[in-house]
């Protein structure tokens, strides 16, 4: 029961950080890719400004995604998958 | 977790909600305000009611001052007198980047001497960037607390699946019902109001916690961002510097004005672009907007020959959007309806996020079995009086210190915010060392005390100082008055309600958890 509790506090604690940090690294690169592809279609402060505003949208999803999934190991892995995709992807664009 | 997506989001929707509640509850009590902050401030600074506008004449006379006082700084700024703010706000940015600032009478333009308060500046102020933390770290604060709110309402959308249904149920005075159902209906009534105001407040600060594109697109001047989304650049030869010249009379641009508008709207703010040079520009906009994209209409003339110049809004979609999500908040193109829509759209935020609290109180009292003394729930009992009741009367108690202190020590310094906190912090206080039944009567016996004799006090200081002297004069301040006594009136039906509350609350423990009454312990 009390080993329970602590998993619980635990699994929730690590929930939290991934949502919160991973979400936030995650929307950063976001923004950057995404800024990058509007850049060709638009000028550069609009591109900025739209990027951003599309990132809350895409951090609000990806913290409730966190919080959504049943298993802890899937969050892991879509929280760290979509981390690294949109790193490599905003490393590639520049 | 839990095992339905349902049940995740409404735990996510109760932590969420809890965790942050308080200082968004601050925030939306503030913000609230913050659309009649002018009115607050003119209240708080009865010499306002004073002086006369006359707009022509302000611009004449800000110009002679200006003229005189910067001739070679880079900008002027000038907020213009209107009916709404009585004197004129002027601040120019000297030519090695600092900032100066002066309010000035809009007849004399002399430095005006109003009593030393912020007024409704500190609300406003307050709501944004918090008070006593550096601002960056405000805002990042204030901008979490929005995310957090914003998470919290669309968890609780998906949690209430029958959310419409249960916009129409409310059974009143039955416990955690009440507040379930109460809640349920003032978050459905204006849940358009609060997501695209947590939105776009959120969106607003941006550039503090999300500034990689900014440092990436923008390396050297991270502000050109802010130039480039307003006005439409212009490529210009590297080399024009600008060379002293003359401007042409203010009175010739005033006649253009006239012609241009003929129906003399009247004017918010005046920019002069490079005063007394070759390259001398002013850009005057109207007060009146009707646009949700801060896009009210503007004029942009030089100030050399005269002649009018093309308009350098940016015009782009995103641009509007952009300048959209800070009209949406601030609301300037209300009309007093509409402003008045918002004003209550916003203490409905406020309901939705005490009754939210408050429902979280009554559930884990219920639930807590043994009856034991459990902190967590002592402090948020305290705490949720102490913020829901607290701070209107930490309000109440900054307005009476305007009125028995500010006015009539004018050269002292502005104990109005230490007033308020230290108010603020006796409540809590009083909070803490009252017993739980007596909890919410006590609190909102204060508030009422003191929101009822307010204008009463206000009235009598008025007359005191020459302030007032007829019917008429009074009828500037009635407006502010009325709104005190109509929160005096709601805290006095919450206080004679508060006891049939507690006392269903108590009754569905005591027969939860008693043996005789046939149920399961």
């Amino acid at each position: 029961m009390y080993t329970d509790s602590v998993k619980h506090r635990v699994n929730i604690f690590f929930r939290v950080m991934i949502a919160c940090v991973g979400g936030y690294l995650c929307s950063m690169y976001f923004s950057l890719v995404v800024a990058n592809v509007f850049l060709i279609i638009m000028p550069r402060a609009e591109a900025v400004f739209l990027s951003a505003f599309l990132a809350i949208i895409f951090f609000i999803i990806f913290f409730m995604t966190s919080f959504a999934m049943y298993s802890f190991k899937k969050v892991v892995i879509f929280s760290v998958f979509t981390t690294v995709l949109f790193y490599v992807l905003s490393y590639t664009l520049g | 977790m839990q095992k339905s997506i349902r049940q995740s989001m409404a735990w996510l929707h109760s932590w969420t909600g809890l965790l942050l509640g308080w200082l968004l509850f601050v925030i939306f009590v503030l913000g609230s305000i913050s659309y009649y902050k002018n009115d607050v401030t003119a209240w708080m600074q009865p010499e306002l009611h004073q002086i006369e506008v006359n707009q022509e004449y302000a611009l004449n006379s800000v110009f002679k001052y200006l003229s005189h006082e910067a001739p070679d700084a880079k900008t002027w700024f000038i907020n213009l007198a209107s009916d709404e703010s009585a004197t004129t706000r002027v601040f120019w940015q000297a030519k090695d980047g600092s900032f100066t600032s002066k309010l000035l009478d809009p007849n004399t333009a002399k430095d005006v001497q109003l009593s030393p308060t912020q007024g409704g500046d500190f609300f406003y102020n307050f709501h944004f960037q918090l008070f006593g933390v550096p601002i960056i770290i405000g805002r990042l604060l204030v901008s979490f607390a929005a995310c957090i709110m914003l998470i919290a309402m669309i968890s609780g959308i998906i949690t209430h699946k029958k959310i419409f249904a249960e916009f129409f149920t409310l059974r009143t005075f039955k416990s955690q019902r009440s507040w379930l159902d109460f809640h349920n209906m003032v978050s459905v009534i204006a849940l358009p109001f609060f997501l695209m105001i947590a939105f776009t407040g959120l969106a607003m600060f941006f550039y503090l916690y999300l500034p990689t594109g900014l440092q990436k697109f923008y390396p050297d001047n991270r502000f050109g961002f802010f130039d480039e989304i307003r006005t439409t650049q212009i490529e210009q030869p590297k080399n024009l510097t600008p060379k002293p010249s003359q401007m042409i009379p203010i009175e010739k641009i005033q006649s253009q004005i006239k012609k241009l508008w003929p129906n003399q709207p009247e004017i918010d703010s005046i920019q002069v672009i490079q005063p007394f040079t070759d390259q001398a520009k002013i850009v005057i906009k109207q007060k009146e907007d009707r646009t949700i994209t801060l896009n009210s209409d503007q004029l942009t003339f030089s100030l050399t020959t005269g002649e009018i110049l093309n308009d350098l809004r940016n015009q782009h979609p995103v641009a509007k959007l952009y300048g959209g999500i800070y009209g949406l908040h601030m609301a300037p193109f209300a009309g007093p309806i509409l402003k008045l829509a918002f004003f209550f759209s916003g203490i409905l935020g406020c309901l939705m996020i005490a009754s939210g609290l408050l429902l979280w109180s009554v559930k884990r009292q219920i639930q807590n079995k043994a009856q034991r003394f459990h902190l967590g729930h002592y402090l948020v009992d305290r705490l949720n009086v102490a913020t829901f009741v607290g701070l209107p009367t930490a309000i109440i108690c900054y307005l009476y210190t305007n009125r028995l202190y500010t006015l009539s020590h004018p050269n002292s310094p502005n104990q109005e915010i230490s007033v308020f906190f230290i108010s603020w912090l006796i409540m809590l206080c009083i909070a803490c060392i009252s017993k739980k039944q007596s909890l919410w009567s006590i609190q909102l016996f204060i508030f009422i005390v003191l929101s009822a004799l307010l204008p009463i006090t206000s009235i009598i200081v008025l007359l005191y100082f020459d302030y007032i002297q007829s019917l008429h004069d009074y009828m500037q301040y009635i407006q502010f008055d009325v709104f005190i006594w109509l929160f005096c009136g709601l805290s006095l039906f919450l206080w004679k309600n508060i006891s049939p509350i507690q006392k269903q609350v108590q009754k569905k423990m005591q027969s939860k958890y008693q043996p005789n009454h046939g149920q399961k312990l």
